[in-house]
């Protein structure tokens, strides 16, 4: 067992912005990831092996990101990198895993920003190789330096989908078409003024969409895909339009052959390990989704454990960062170090940022708000659950036999025992269960979540210190 | 048919070459690339076959949905975006045939 006095979980903007803050205090800091560089998804870097030629610019997030990373490993913050955890227990003991061995941390204070995973959106055809989450195409692009296909078709909501668009322009691909499934894209006008004020987001966004105008990229407002081809790999996208609720019009669909879908339809937070924790969710109307609750302090409801980003919440990497800094600085001020006067003066200044920084994320998560229609796309053969191959219809069926909940679904449907622990499945099984009784999301607890929280080696349970 | 994905040149200098070998196929790969980036490098998007017979390769990239399983140096289910190539790895996709019994309702 180690005791260290703050642990953060995550090496994603918030707790790296966490780390840094903390340590400047005078806070032992020691900051957990699971992957083998920092960065999380947003600031996702090159693996160690590479480089990058100084010569040349780097995307401007590439870069803030090598930036940010700098500043980290410069501070003083112990990284334990490549370190799963994979439970929380009694007195925020967190249960890793590290060099093929279970181990334990524990911390006097706790700070788990574990991030956000993309909303799954299914449909008919949606397993095959070659359809993938649109942040797939970005690690392999970005992080990777691949480009995963040829013949590109990207379907979504709001302006993500336009960086993904130059992202594969610039690597060389054929961008055949853009779905977006509103009427009101965020090129649109009204979401075109209300962005007026971000001048350096409103510059990014043009920046991607003139690359795109320059490519004649079909941008399709309205459309969805309705079904994946292939035998054994994609080969060809069938789309449709929808109406103002994302429902399908009936008429005329279009098939795009094409060797690559890349989905993005927002994201959801990453719950597992605040849940597990004992932290109480909110399911705020704006959120539209469950969130670990945070007070102003960005205490949650576990005394000594914080929470940060996306996991309290949609926001995007500047509310993420401002975030870890208010929680570091509240951590800090637990823990008795510092002065309480110059504490107190910073976090007044952290908390003017996340206000500035709340106003765009309001704005974005306005543009990726997803409507319900989305998901009758799920016809009764379409697999739901991936890793058990449960499918909608079954589901549908499992519902009105009683115990309409997630585990109540699981129980009947195998929906949620695979490896993947119904990160893929639950929040359709959810939106399942809510078009059949027609209740609302907030209606509809999540699972339990129990330890661990991703699969495990036996052998490292066996071989570790618990 | 496999449609190959591409390494990109710009601006990026990769790890040291590595062999690994692919279904009985010797290939270079580069330090620092997980096994998914080898394997899509060469063609190959089909990492497995589910017990239905189902194919699947990479999904959301990130290590979160477990379906980019492969065999890697005897370890079975081994999420390929996640792990790193290391030389003379040896990494075997799952065929259709390795699962004869059927999933019960």
């Amino acid at each position: 067992m180690r005791d260290v006095q703050l642990a953060i979980v995550g090496g994603g903007p918030a707790g790296i912005a966490a780390a840094v803050e903390a340590r400047r205090a005078g806070a032992e800091v020691v900051l957990i990831d699971e992957y083998l560089t920092l960065g999380g998804q947003y600031y996702k870097q090159v693996p160690e092996a590479f480089s990058i030629d100084s010569g040349r610019r780097e995307a401007r997030q590439y870069a803030e990101g090598t930036e940010r990373l700098q500043e980290l490993t410069g501070s003083g913050v112990e990284l334990l990198l490549d370190t799963l955890v994979w439970g929380i227990f009694d007195q925020r003991t967190l249960a890793v895993l590290r060099n093929d061995r279970a181990q334990q941390i524990r911390g006097q204070q706790l700070i788990l920003a574990p991030g956000a995973q993309e909303v799954p959106v299914a449909f008919p055809g949606w397993t095959l190789p070659g359809v993938m989450m649109g942040g797939a195409a970005q690690a392999l692009m970005v992080s990777q330096r691949l480009r995963p296909g040829q013949k590109v078709v990207l379907a979504g909501v709001g302006p993500l989908q336009l960086k993904v668009a130059s992202q594969f322009l610039d690597a060389g691909g054929e961008v055949l078409a853009i779905l977006e499934a509103s009427n009101k894209p965020p090129t649109s006008m009204e979401y075109g003024l209300r962005s007026l004020g971000h001048w350096s987001k409103m510059r990014e966004g043009l920046e991607y969409f003139l690359k795109i105008m320059k490519a004649s990229t079909p941008y399709l407002h309205s459309h969805v895909p309705v079904r994946a081809i292939g035998t054994e790999e994609l080969e060809a996208v069938v789309i449709a339009e929808v109406d103002e609720h994302w429902r399908v019009r009936p008429g005329a669909e279009r098939t795009i052959e094409a060797d690559t879908l890349c989905l993005s339809y927002g994201f959801l937070p990453s719950t597992q390990l605040t849940r597990l924790a004992g932290c109480r969710l909110v399911f705020p109307e704006e959120a539209g989704g469950w969130v670990t609750y945070c007070d102003g302090d960005q205490r949650t409801s576990v005394p000594g454990v914080y929470a940060a980003g996306e996991v309290g919440g949609i926001g995007g990497a500047d509310v993420a960062e401002a975030e870890g800094r208010l929680a570091a600085l509240a951590a800090v001020r637990a823990l008795g170090i510092g002065t309480p006067e110059r504490l107190q003066d910073r976090m007044a200044q952290v908390r003017k940022e996340l206000g500035q920084a709340r106003k765009f994320a309001d704005l974005t998560r306005a543009m990726m708000a997803v409507k319900p229609g989305l998901f009758d796309l799920m016809t009764d053969d379409t697999i739901v659950c991936r890793c058990e191959a449960s499918t909608a219809g079954e589901i549908r069926a499992a519902v009105h036999e009683g115990d309409p909940t997630l585990r109540g679904i699981k129980i009947r449907t195998r929906a949620g025992m695979g490896r993947c622990q119904g990160r893929q499945c639950g929040p359709l099984v959810a939106r399942l269960i809510a078009k059949e009784l027609g209740w609302g999301l907030e209606a509809i607890e999540l699972d339990t979540p129990r330890p661990p929280v991703k699969p495990v080696p036996l052998r490292a349970l066996a071989r570790g210190e618990l | 048919m496999s449609i190959p994905a591409v390494r990109l040149d710009i601006n990026v200098h990769r790890g040291k070459p590595v062999r690994v070998r692919l279904d009985n196929e010797w290939v270079t790969a580069y330090e620092g690339e997980t096994v998914a980036t080898a394997l899509l490098a060469t063609g190959r998007r089909v990492f497995r076959h589910t017990p239905e017979g189902h194919p699947r390769g990479v999904f959301c990239g990130i290590g979160l949905c477990y379906d980019c399983l492969v065999t890697i140096d005897g370890g079975e289910n081994m999420r390929a975006c996640v792990t790193p190539v290391r030389d003379g790895m040896e990494v075997r996709t799952r065929p259709a045939a390795a699962f004869p019994e059927a999933r019960h309702a």
